[in-house]
């Protein structure tokens, strides 16, 4: 997950709440990566990992709980309750020359990509592979569904009015068509209307929804998609045998 | 979430789809119940009913996965669902349809729901097509050659293509969601 400064425009509540959310998505193994700006000593101390740039170099790269004891080595100790996001900041601004690029973290040499060619970083292809399988995906996916069908009622009240109204409509013209002499031709054909009708309605009203809704999904699945490389026909053909269970078992 | 293949989702918005459509076809074969008097099996009508839903939703899905805006899926939905009910021999019998045409109505999902709808509710064995002997005559014309569907009715023919059409439309929308994401990516 990669967030471009989530704290913005939060109050200081907000603000920490919202991180430590983010910290309890980190702690089910998921990466997440955030940009911040002057962050509270509270929001600050929840972040594990965290890095200073300056001038688009690494001034610090290394664990919150470690910044204190990195820069009394270097014979700048923070003060005391003093917030270490506002001592770093307040020490790259404030150092200048030889004081300054002695803080600058080095570089491995292995990580200067800035010295490859511009044909070798062509061919350097990030391959993502899911850390999680195939039944963890499944349970996930259906979960957000679920959760995205029960935080949107309205669209279900809607969808459920809808029925309920053209129901009525049919109901009110083919009214006890069913119980009557199916002898007389007239009766007989406003019967079959009447189930004709019906079924039609049905299709009517259950294709509209995914239909609609659909598009606008869409997006996000191909994003969550496009980092993954597998795509697997058999696959496909298994979930089609499940189904083919699922709507046996619902037949009976 | 971080997914490898476009199986889970799929499967993912099945199950969040069956319940809700489920509970549509119940609400609304109530009503039909109630109020229109429906002879057949209550249950055995929504199974139908339910069965075709999730057929049109399956076409939904394939318009929807195929095709990127709202606006451009609402105008094929007209030339996808139109002919569903043309082919199902209501307004026309099929005999009628030109030749080269009839073919189209072993695509209609309706057409098969029909079929299924009519053998439930005109069944000879319901006790008004027992009640005399133009209604058992009405009733059993119906469901053979006679009848506007212009075939006799073997029920599980029809829930069979039905599943069919449901596994077809799911598996081309996974396709085009896999292309697309290809494409994405």
């Amino acid at each position: 997950l990669f967030l471009d400064e989530p704290t913005s425009g939060l109050d200081s509540h907000n603000a920490c709440s919202l991180i430590k959310l983010l910290t309890v998505l980190a702690s089910r193994d998921s990466a997440v990566l955030c940009t911040i700006h002057q962050p509270s000593s509270e929001v600050f101390a929840l972040f594990d990992i965290v890095i200073f740039m300056k001038a688009g170099r690494i001034f610090y790269q290394g664990p919150v709980s470690k910044i204190s004891t990195h820069y009394a080595d270097l014979d700048h100790p923070c003060p005391e309750n003093y917030n270490p996001a506002d001592f770093v900041m307040n020490l790259c601004q404030s150092l200048s020359g030889d004081a300054l690029e002695r803080l600058y973290m080095p570089v491995p040499a292995e990580r200067q990509l800035e010295s490859a060619s511009a044909k070798e970083l062509a061919v350097v292809k990030v391959v993502f592979t899911p850390s999680s399988g195939f039944a963890k995906q499944l349970a996930q996916l259906t979960y957000r569904e679920w959760v995205s069908t029960c935080r949107n009622p309205q669209a279900l009240l809607t969808r459920y009015g809808v029925t309920i109204f053209l129901n009525i409509l049919y109901g009110v013209v083919f009214w006890q068509i069913g119980s009557k002499d199916t002898a007389e031709s007239s009766n007989f054909n406003a019967h079959v209307g009447m189930v004709c009708n019906a079924l039609v309605a049905t299709i009517m009203l259950n294709s509209q929804s995914a239909m609609l809704a659909f598009p606008f999904e869409r997006p996000m699945f191909l994003r969550e998609y496009s980092t993954g490389t597998c795509k697997s026909l058999y696959r496909v053909l298994l979930s089609a045998v499940c189904r083919a269970g699922l709507c046996a078992v619902m037949r009976l | 979430v971080h997914t490898d293949d476009v199986t889970p989702y799929m499967i993912s918005k099945l199950v969040a789809e069956l319940p809700t459509t489920l509970v549509q076809c119940l609400l609304q074969y109530m009503m039909v119940k109630l109020m229109s008097g429906l002879q057949a099996d209550f249950f055995q009508f929504v199974t139908v009913a339910f069965g075709l839903a999730l057929v049109a939703n399956s076409y939904g899905m394939m318009l929807g996965a195929a095709i990127p805006d709202v606006k451009d899926v609402v105008e094929a939905w007209v030339p996808l669902f139109a002919p569903q009910i043309l082919f199902t021999g209501l307004f026309t019998r099929i005999r009628q349809i030109p030749v080269f045409l009839r073919w189209a109505q072993y695509l209609s999902a309706m057409s098969y729901a029909l079929k299924l709808g009519y053998y439930l509710e005109f069944n000879p064995n319901q006790e008004h097509c027992m009640a005399s002997e133009e209604a058992g005559q009405n009733c059993a014309g119906l469901l053979t050659s006679g009848g506007p569907t212009g075939e006799p009715v073997l029920w599980w023919v029809n829930v069979l293509c039905l599943f069919g059409l449901f596994m077809v439309a799911r598996v081309l929308a996974a396709v085009a969601l896999t292309k697309q994401a290809a494409r994405h990516g």
